[in-house]
């Protein structure tokens, strides 16, 4: 059986898909929301610093607690940092992200869909902990969290 | 009839001071009554039920804890061996609760775990974390199991 890469749904790219989607995100980080440190190809830092941007990072493949074993969901950790010109704004950045992400009202079930995948939940693992960059000191808030999200494609999906 | 076999060493009738007939008692504010079935007799095994509770508890997370040490340093980044050195694992008891507390002291662990803007991540606690979350639930019951519950 052939299984095309496009019928597993990327994760990392819906996250940032819905990011980029929050108006109230964009204004202050405008386009910078990056999978991975954006880097050129001999591995350096593509962007010069300081100045301390506005940004968003996201950063998977720190495991996570797997597959379901009978329905089609997988369970991932992402970190997610946000990067400001100081603490206090990075911590700001954190603040205004983190609730579109878990609802802290909990009034709302957490979960979106983008990029042809359908988060069904997120949960807050840990964090957040102001960690500054220790290469460059570039102030930082990480927060890692577990996203469930199914296995077969938006497009896929009857009915949803 | 016991109403956990093979935990009879606490054993006792439930004839408190709210059962004056000793066909019912009071069990959290709650009406309890006993079936009028000869040979049906009551036995109040929560203190055993709970220390062996405890025991299970105890020697899972034990193991655990050194499954977590073996790998978390397998795990852990090898460079001038520090870090790995530096790794740890415990068990810690916060009255009912048990926990596993895994880790490591070197100053450097955490960009290892997070990554920096240079070095890419090589998270080692948190997947060590993972496999020990997975083995929880089937150790508690082999133990349970062996122990002859």
């Amino acid at each position: 059986m052939d299984v095309s890469v496009d019928a597993f749904p990327d994760l990392t790219g819906a996250i940032r898909a819905y990011i980029r989607s929050l108006t109230v995100v964009t204004t202050m980080v405008a386009d910078r929301v990056w999978i991975g440190w954006p880097k050129n190809a001999d591995g350096s830092l593509k962007l010069k610093v300081p100045p301390y941007l506005a940004a968003v990072l996201i950063e998977s493949g720190r495991g996570g607690l797997g597959p379901d074993a009978e329905a089609p969901y997988q369970t991932e950790r992402v970190d997610i940092s946000c990067l400001g010109p100081n603490e206090h704004d990075a911590n700001l950045l954190w603040r205004t992200l983190g609730p579109y992400l878990v609802d802290q009202t909990r009034r709302r079930p957490s979960g979106f869909r983008a990029a042809n995948t359908l988060v069904s939940a997120v949960y807050q693992e840990g964090g957040p902990l102001r960690s500054p960059d220790p290469e460059t000191d570039w102030p930082r808030t990480v927060c890692s969290y577990q996203f469930r999200y199914c296995t077969v494609p938006l497009s896929e999906l009857v009915g949803v | 009839m016991s109403a956990w076999p093979g935990m009879s060493r606490r054993r006792g009738q439930l004839q408190t001071g709210s059962s004056r007939s000793g066909r019912g008692f009071y069990y959290q504010n709650r009406r309890v009554l006993i079936m009028d079935t000869p040979g049906t007799e009551v036995v109040w095994a929560g203190e055993g039920i709970a220390q062996f509770s405890m025991d299970v508890l105890q020697a899972v997370f034990s193991t655990l804890s050194r499954r977590g040490l073996d790998m978390v340093r397998a795990k852990a980044p090898y460079r001038h061996g520090d870090l790995r050195d530096s790794c740890y694992a415990f068990v810690d008891r916060e009255a009912t609760r048990v926990l596993v507390v895994v880790g490591a002291e070197a100053k450097h662990a955490l960009y290892q775990e997070l990554g920096t803007s240079r070095h890419a991540a090589q998270p080692f606690i948190r997947p060590t974390f993972d496999y020990l979350a997975a083995q929880v639930g089937p150790a508690l019951r082999a133990e349970a199991a062996a122990r002859g519950a």
